[in-house]
Formats: structure tokens, C-alpha cells, sequence
């Protein structure tokens, strides 16, 4: 299963790269929320993948007692998501305002032009 | 509980900035007022680290393994008075430096936001937070770079934006690989983990990407192309505060992190470090002596100048980081100082008078004179503190046998000062036909161009600037506390884990 997430990651960056190197600007955004569902899937994989139990313990039992899932991996991922959610809309509306301003959706003719 | 104010209180303020930005006079005096209570707070918290130790608040009392811990040392201290003194200074002069449209939306709460990140960055004690506090600063500064929706500011926008968010991705996967690793995110606790047990090159590659993560946000070369692309369009008030604050805490992170978990057996990443501090210092000088315009000018010497603390650092001395500490509190005052005179000379409303006038007023003498003060410490001549920053930076190279680094840096100082006085010159020069927005002139700013209001902040900050060099002995102490906190992590590890 790690072997299939580490795949999935690493072609997650590799779109991502791909599609931030590309000279449209919408292009640009969508390879950024590549870029950060590629990390939040590491992190998802680094935290282990493991068939497991809920981390509840309740008073009566030892916490020992059964494999647990570790929960931080997943409660830091949920802060990673919103966090690229809100990056994310705010380049999207960044993008459509220099699209309404410049009048393209070319980032070289964008960033360029005062040069 | 005095560490979370530093924290709390320009949230607090931001907070009502937000319901008060119609009433742009209620909401200056609002900015002051909250500004006035961070620095307070920060003095408060360097008041009871300046002794040397180390205090460490566990946010709502979690123990320690499970909570995120705040930590204040001498370095954090120190960072957050200059940071508070910074957003003073800012925060006084917004009244007039800042258009009324971008005061009504939002720009001061915008402003405390971005210090509420960095503070929280300042004095987190886990990996994890640092990344949010990262993100909360990051994400005001996008705000604070786009707010007016001129061309020439979406322009740089897109590029600092770009870079920006890589950097974020590349800190979140160096955290989870190392998450995956160690099993913590606690700083102390990881320290003890990698010293102990981890598989060696699972940490230098984390360490990269650290590297890569942290160079990118302290413009290291060769990463830094996004600042020289972006800093110079938005107002010049936002840009002050920019370059006061961002690439610092970038600089701040490298130390803290690297200190903690990457100090011994990682010789080939500080020689990249050196090497990369080196190579930023000699692009930035010659970028900064090759432009001709203010503002692209002074960006290219900030890059120039993060290359000197970070060189420190990567000697790993106890002098060597003592001068990086030094450094960077004077810098973050200097930078901010010459970004602030850059937005009065060039108006920001350019009200730029057809007839030049032959005589300059005694305050257009005032501002030239404060950015030949502020020009002369950031070149290092006494007795300003960048004189005492850079000769403890020189000795600490000197130290260990490293006269090439020792070299570059004199020479850098050397083009700095040209690089300035250059611009010094133009600034005042009389046969300039008209003054324009990256060419300013004093003389064709038509009377009165600005006010106290503008002027008093750029005063205070060279004041600070010399007064830490005239009194440089207890800050050095500081620093030097920094030093020996920073060099010995068991002591950091020891106060945040107990007993």
C-alpha cells in the first residue's frame, strides 16, 4: 500500500511541477493544489498506514492493549487543508483579477511587461 | 501567560481593525494604540529572558508530548522587541503613507495579522505551528502585496505568490517525512530523537529540504529572485514592513531548526550554507550596484545583507552566530528605516512639482540626512550597529581561517556604501528634470510632502540603529547569550521537556 501511495505522490508533484512550469496562469494554480494534495498525502503516508483501532481509550482498559491509528498525522493534515484552501482561493481570485486587469492569461506577458 | 500576549494582543487588534475600517481615524489610532501594547508585552517577555534562561508555556497545559509548547529565549526575545519596534514604526506612519481606499480595506488589521504570524513563528516550540504561523503570516502578506489591485502590484503577486506556496509545500513534506521518522513534531523532542537513533540520511535529506524551505523565504541565493520581483511594487510602507519582517523569520527559522536538530555531522550542508551566503551576499551588492532605481535598489541590498547572518550561522561558532544574532536585529531596524525614507522621497501620491525648488527645507534635509545615517549603518560604518554586527561577523570568519569569506564580506560593505551614496546623491542631486516614481527626487517634491507623521518613525528607527551601536555592549551580551543558548541545545531541550 505504501508502494502505491508513494507512487501516487510522487505523480502528484511530478503533475504539479509540470503544470506550474506552464505559461498559463490558471495552469499555475491548479499545479499548486497539486502540490499541496501531493503533501498532505505524504504526510498521510509518513504518519504509517496501519489497519487500526480508533484512538479512543476509555477509563476501564490500558492503552496498550490494541493497536491504535495514530491521529496527529491526520489532525495535521486537516490544518493542511484548510490552510491550501484558503491559499487556493485566494490565487484563484488573484488570477482572475490580473486576467481582468492585463487582459491575459499568459504569466510571462503578465510578469514581464514592466521590464 | 506573558508568552501568549505577544500573540494575543495584535490578534486582538486585528480582530477589532476589522470592525473599525470605516472609521479610518478611529482605526489609526487603533493600530498605534495595539502597536504601543506589543511592544510593551515584547519587552516584557526580553525582560525576563535577558538573564539567559528559557521559558517555556505549554498552551493549555497539555503535557508537553501530546501540547503545543511556546518558547522564549534570548534569540525569540530579542527577535519579537525589533519586531514590535518595527510595527510601531509602520503602524505610526500608515496615517499618511497609506492611501485612504487601502485604509478602508482593511489594511491595518492586514498589518497585525502578518505580526500575529510572525511573533507566533518567533515562539512556537513545534514544527508543525511553525508552518501555520508560517502561513498565517504568508497569507497577509499576499493580502498586503495585492491590496489597490494596481497592474504593477498583480505583476509581482503572481510570482511571490508562486514561490511562496512552493516553499510552504517543501516545509510540509520535510515535516512529514520527518514526522514519519521520529514520531513528533515537538522541536526538543525531536532534537533528542535525531541525535539519538535516527537513521543518518533520512536527516540530511530532511535537512534540504529545510534548507530549501527556509532559503526560499530568507531570499537565499540562489532562491531569491521572487524579492526583487515583488518588494518593489506594492506601497513602500508594505514593503518596509516586508522586508523588516519576512526574510528574518525565515532566517530566524534556519537558526532555531538547524541549531536544535542539524548542529553536529552535518558539515557538507552548512559548507552549502556558507557557499550559498557567500554567493547571496557578492549577486546582491553587484544586483544592488547595477540598479539605478530606489527601491529595486534597496531590495537587492536586503538580499545582499541576509547573506551575512546567515553566513555567521554557517561558521558555527559562538561568535559567529552571535554576530548573526546582532545582525539581524540591526537589520531588521536599518532595512525598514530605508524602505520608509524610499516611500517619503518618492510621495507616495506623487505630488511631484514641474519647478524644482533650488533650496531644500529643513525636514528634506531631515530625510536626506536620516537615509545617509541609516545608508552608513547598513554599510557598516561606525558608530552605527552595523559596524559592530559586521566586525564581529569579520572576526568570527577571521577566527576559524575562512579569509575568503572574511574578503567578500569587506567588499560587499564596500559596494553597499557605493551603491548608496549613489542613490543618496540622487535623491538630492539638483540637475534631475523631474522626479518619478523609482527615480525620486527630494527637490521636486512640492511643499509640504509630508509631515511628522512620516518623518518621526524614520528618525526613531536611525536613532535605534546608532543607539545600538553607541551602547552596543548589553545588546552584544544579548547576542552572545543567544550564542551559547543556540550552540548547546541541551539546554533548550532540557527546559521545554522538564525538570
Amino acid at each position: 500500500m505504501e508502494t502505491a501511495l508513494a507512487i501516487l505522490v510522487g505523480s502528484l508533484f511530478a503533475g504539479g511541477l509540470y503544470l506550474l512550469l506552464r505559461p498559463s496562469a490558471i495552469k499555475l494554480v491548479i499545479g499548486l493544489a497539486l502540490l499541496s494534495h501531493a503533501a498532505n498525502l505524504l504526510l498521510f503516508t509518513a504518519g504509517g498506514l496501519v489497519r487500526a483501532g480508533v484512538p479512543i481509550v476509555k477509563d476501564t482498559e490500558q492503552p496498550t492493549q490494541q493497536i491504535m491509528a495514530d491521529p496527529l498525522p491526520q489532525a495535521m493534515i486537516l490544518t493542511a487543508i484548510v490552510i491550501s484552501f484558503a491559499v487556493l482561493a485566494f490565487s484563484l481570485t488573484m488570477v482572475c483579477r490580473a486576467y481582468s486587469v492585463t487582459g491575459t492569461d499568459n504569466v510571462d506577458a503578465i510578469t514581464t511587461r514592466g521590464k | 501567560m506573558l508568552l501568549a500576549l505577544p500573540i494575543v494582543i495584535p490578534l486582538a487588534t486585528a480582530a477589532l481593525l476589522v470592525l473599525l475600517r470605516r472609521y479610518t481615524r478611529a482605526a489609526a489610532l487603533l493600530h498605534v494604540v495595539g502597536s504601543i501594547a506589543l511592544v510593551a508585552a515584547c519587552c516584557a517577555v526580553l525582560a525576563r529572558t535577558w538573564d539567559g534562561s528559557i521559558h517555556v508555556l505549554r498552551v493549555g497545559d497539555w503535557p508537553t508530548s501530546v501540547g503545543i509548547v511556546l518558547v522564549s529565549d534570548a534569540l525569540s526575545g530579542g527577535m519579537l522587541v525589533v519586531t514590535s519596534l518595527v510595527a510601531l514604526a509602520v503602524s505610526i506612519s500608515a496615517s499618511r503613507g497609506i492611501d485612504i481606499q487601502r485604509r478602508r480595506f482593511g489594511f491595518a488589521s492586514y498589518c497585525q495579522l502578518m505580526v500575529v504570524g510572525v511573533c507566533g513563528a518567533l515562539l512556537t516550540g513545534d514544527l508543525f505551528n511553525l508552518y501555520v504561523w508560517f502561513e498565517v503570516m504568508l497569507v497577509s502578506s499576499f493580502v498586503l502585496l495585492v491590496l489597490g489591485g494596481e497592474r504593477r502590484q498583480l505583476e509581482g503577486a503572481i510570482t511571490y505568490v508562486a514561490i511562496n506556496l512552493i516553499a510552504s509545500v517543501t516545509l510540509l513534506v520535510a515535516i512529514g517525512i520527518l514526522y514519519g521518522a521520529a514520531g513528533t513534531v515537538n522541536l526538543a523532542d525531536l532534537a533528542t530523537r535525531v541525535r539519538h537513533g535516527m537513521d543518518h540520511s533520512v536527516a540530511h535529506v530532511v535537512g534540504v529540504l529545510f534548507l530549501v524551505a527556509f532559503g526560499i523565504k530568507a531570499a537565499l541565493f540562489p532562491l531569491f529572485f521572487w524579492l526583487p520581483a515583488s518588494y518593489h511594487t506594492p506601497p513602500s510602507l508594505v514593503a518596509a514592513l516586508f522586508a523588516g519582517l519576512l526574510t528574518k523569520v525565515g532566517v530566524y527559522a534556519l537558526l532555531r531548526v538547524f541549531s536544535l536538530l542539524f548542529w553536529s555531522g552535518f558539515d557538507t550542508t552548512y559548507d552549502v550554507i556558507l557557499i550559498a551566503s557567500v554567493l547571496t551576499m557578492l549577486t546582491g551588492a553587484l544586483g544592488a550596484v547595477g540598479q539605478r532605481d530606489l527601491r529595486p535598489k534597496l531590495c537587492y541590498l536586503l538580499i545582499a545583507h541576509v547573506g551575512y547572518m546567515t553566513m555567521g550561522f554557517a561558521l558555527r561558532t559562538e561568535s559567529g552566530v552571535a554576530g548573526a544574532a546582532f545582525y539581524i536585529w540591526h537589520h531588521m531596524l536599518v532595512m525598514t528605516g530605508l524602505f520608509m525614507v524610499s516611500g517619503i522621497v518618492v510621495g507616495e501620491n506623487p505630488q511631484v512639482a514641474e519647478a524644482r525648488n533650488a533650496w531644500l527645507s529643513p525636514r528634506k534635509w531631515m530625510v536626506g540626512g536620516a537615509f545617509l545615517l541609516l545608508a552608513m549603518s547598513l554599510a557598516g560604518l561606525p558608530p552605527s550597529s552595523g559596524f559592530v554586527g559586521k566586525l564581529a561577523l569579520v572576526r568570527a570568519a577571521l577566527e576559524v581561517e575562512r579569509y575568503g569569506v572574511a574578503a567578500v564580506a569587506l567588499f560587499v560593505e564596500l559596494l553597499t556604501l557605493y551603491a548608496l551614496v549613489r542613490a543618496w546623491y540622487d535623491i538630492l542631486q539638483r540637475e534631475r528634470r523631474k522626479g518619478s516614481p523609482d527615480r525620486p527626487n527630494l527637490r521636486c517634491l512640492r511643499e509640504p510632502a509630508f509631515t511628522w507623521v512620516e518623518l518621526g518613525p524614520v528618525l526613531g528607527l536611525t536613532i535605534a540603529s546608532f543607539g545600538m551601536g553607541l551602547v552596543a555592549a548589553p545588546v552584544f551580551q544579548l547576542a552572545e547569550r543567544t550564542a551559547v543558548q543556540l550552540s548547546t541545545p541541551s539546554r533548550y531541550i532540557g527546559a521545554v521537556l522538564g525538570e
